[in-house]
């Protein structure tokens, strides 16, 4: 592998703040910083500030994941300030001569053989098969979703991006369905993000209090339903979280059967990282197996959830290298 | 490409008929030929009978298409006189230099590069980009789902699954007592219950009791389908209608799972025999209907694939990766 282009510049950008990370050989990165998104009219001028500012004003390929889909030129990060970012300006601003953009989710699935099993925790299923396909899904602002597969004779991975989030969502139970009914009385296509994702979270729970008797009216934050759900102060903070568990193991296992997931089920997104104990003990992989006539089919794939800082900087890495050495973004 | 590798021995075999064909040169097929598998009793025999009947003493390299997952040696086809079929056995019995075995709707997305535009129906959507991802979804005895993916070097390389059996999502409170009826007798309602042959006589048998029509005796698939199109049973009318929509569903949210810019291919023996009732259906409406990301799919093609032997494009395009690459794509 060449090594000339080190030092690279890699970044894991949300909607509030972006981790930039400098990497000076393979998966070494030093300066992790975060900065504020709103502190910079335009992402090129963070980029060329924190290239200054670590020291590093040298570098000149730089590969940065973005919560956005990559369809043409133009990002579409909605609730962040660099929204309708023009991707060949940045790079010209920033005076980078090498610029990839990669949908998060893209990044993460092709971060995933390069994770130390440190942190991955292990949450059922046999060994994973290495030649076979690996999915990803992540609940956090959305969700997210993407497959893994290696090539069959060579050590190259290359990553499929996409919008499983927005697949319908399949109620599996008669409770789930009136979660559904409420769901479709606000939205007519009612799609698995709609449960799945930080808002979702209140959706459910919003759902859940209107059923009491006197209904709840109180509205909570996703990150206060899972604190007073895991802290067992709300009995319906833990419902929700139950119920949440609970659609995630069917649509993971709706992913895996799609997929072929033997390489493994590999769990993203800021979520169930916050809720791990809790969501280690849940129904998920009662679910997850559930499907009739396909539960050892199903049984034997390797579930993990990924508790890492940064694991979207290894795949932007990956996809960084891969487009220098054989120009393509894998 | 190695032409001494020519002719080579192409076969897909279902539960009920074997169709072989000799591939003479890439791509091109002679002496196609349709044998009833039970006048047989095992594969080598059906094979070497093709042969003899067709005059061709040996061939070396063969690919066979069987509706069955592949894993490991032994081949187990539920459905067929044959029963089981080891693949060395059968290797070293017709004395192949090289054989590969694979499921059918493996076969079917490996076809779908190199089936002519003039058996592929398109069903709405723009252009593809054939450098994306494509789905196959096929409706016939089960619900077959697989993904083809192009590789940035070229190559493609399926993915074989069981989507068939990923849950069935209710789209409207219709759907949602259809399920309710199902899920009394099967704790999983899978997308394969609904969106099959024997699923036509399931929605059938929902659609009467939402109906409160007594049922004296349960129609066929083909029977439903056939009154369906000749519209002399609304009842038939009714199945087919909520089967195009499921369709739909479970064709859309494939489609989102793998980005599909590649479209969306409809394969199975279900929608050919229904195609224009198909097309005049409610399919691609429901296909497009995911709130937010309408504007995404009304971009992506459908095809029904109408070709009669799909199948030996796919075990061709395997077997020539096979002999040049020594993997199975």
């Amino acid at each position: 592998m060449p090594t000339t282009n080190f030092p690279r510049l890699v970044s894991d950008i949300g909607g509030t703040n972006a981790r930039f990370a400098i990497e000076v050989s393979a998966c070494n990165f030093v300066k992790v910083t975060i900065l504020k998104c709103r502190d910079y009219p335009t992402l090129a001028q963070a980029i060329t500030h924190y290239l200054q500012s670590s020291g590093y004003p040298q570098v000149k390929h730089a590969a940065l994941a973005v919560p956005s889909p990559i369809v043409d030129d133009t990002l579409f990060m909605v609730n962040s300030p660099w929204h309708r970012s023009s991707m060949s300006q940045t790079k010209t601003d920033a005076g980078l001569d090498s610029l990839i953009f990669l949908n998060d989710f893209h990044a993460l699935a092709l971060s995933i053989p390069h994770i130390p099993t440190e942190n991955l925790v292990k949450i059922g299923g046999q060994e994973a098969d290495h030649s076979k396909p690996i999915c990803i899904i992540g609940p956090g602002t959305g969700l997210g979703m993407a497959t893994l597969l290696k090539h069959p004779t060579s050590e190259e991975y290359f990553a499929i991006p996409a919008e499983g989030g927005r697949s319908s969502f399949a109620a599996a139970s008669e409770e789930e369905f009136e979660l559904w009914k409420f769901a479709h009385s606000r939205f007519s296509h009612v799609s698995v993000e709609r449960l799945l994702s930080g808002p979702g979270l209140q959706l459910i729970y919003e759902a859940l209090c209107t059923k009491q008797n006197p209904p709840i009216e109180k509205m909570l934050d996703p990150s206060e339903i899972t604190h007073l759900g895991i802290t067992n102060q709300c009995y319906i903070c833990k419902q929700t979280l139950d119920h949440f568990c609970r659609i995630l193991g069917t649509t993971a296992s709706n992913l895996a059967c799609i997929s072929s997931s033997f390489g493994g089920v590999y769990i993203g997104g800021g979520i169930i990282p916050q809720i791990l104990d809790y969501f280690v003990k849940s129904d998920f992989h009662a679910r997850f197996v559930d499907k009739g006539r396909y539960r050892t089919y199903l049984a034997k794939m390797p579930i993990y959830v990924i508790a890492h800082d940064y694991p979207a900087m290894l795949g932007s890495s990956y996809a960084l290298d891969t487009y220098l050495n054989k120009h393509y973004i894998p | 490409m190695s032409n001494n590798t020519f002719p080579r021995l192409v076969a897909d075999i279902g539960g009920t008929n074997a169709r072989f064909s000799l591939e003479v040169a890439p791509y091109v097929y002679s002496h196609t030929k349709v044998l009833a598998c039970s006048d047989y009793k095992t594969l080598v025999e059906a094979v070497e009978s093709y042969l003899s009947g067709i005059g061709v003493a040996h061939v070396e390299y063969a690919a066979i298409a069987l509706p069955t997952p592949i894993a490991g040696d032994m081949i187990f086809m539920v459905n067929s006189p044959w029963h089981t079929c080891s693949i060395s056995e059968t290797k070293q019995q017709l004395q192949l230099k090289n054989v590969v075995f694979l499921n059918d709707f493996h076969a079917l997305a490996l076809s779908i590069p190199h089936i002519h535009s003039d058996y592929l129906i398109k069903v709405g959507g723009v252009a593809i980009d054939e450098y994306k991802p494509r789905g196959i979804v096929g409706p016939g005895t089960g619900l077959g789902v697989a993904s083809l993916i192009r590789h940035p070097n070229g190559e493609y390389l399926a993915v074989p699954a069981e989507g068939g059996h990923s849950s069935f999502t209710a789209f409207n409170p219709e759907e949602v007592e259809l399920w309710q009826y199902v899920h009394k007798r099967f704790p999983h309602v899978s997308f394969e219950r609904f969106v099959s042959g024997p699923g036509l006589q399931l929605i059938y048998e929902a659609v009467c009791h939402q109906q409160q029509v007594a049922i004296s005796s349960l129609p066929s698939p083909a029977e439903i389908t056939q009154k369906a199109l000749t519209k002399e049973c609304w009842l038939c009318q009714t199945t087919i209608d909520h089967f195009c929509r499921m369709l739909g569903t479970i064709a859309s949210n494939l489609a989102v799972t793998i980005n599909a810019f590649g479209g969306i291919y409809i394969g199975g023996g279900v929608v050919p025999r229904i195609l224009d009732y198909f097309m005049l259906s409610d399919f691609r409406c429901r296909f497009e209907d995911k709130g937010r990301l309408r504007q995404y799919l009304e971009k992506i093609p459908v095809y029904v694939v109408t070709h009669d032997f799909p199948a030996f494009l796919g075990v061709s395009y395997a077997l020539e990766t096979m002999i040049t690459k020594g993997y199975l794509p």
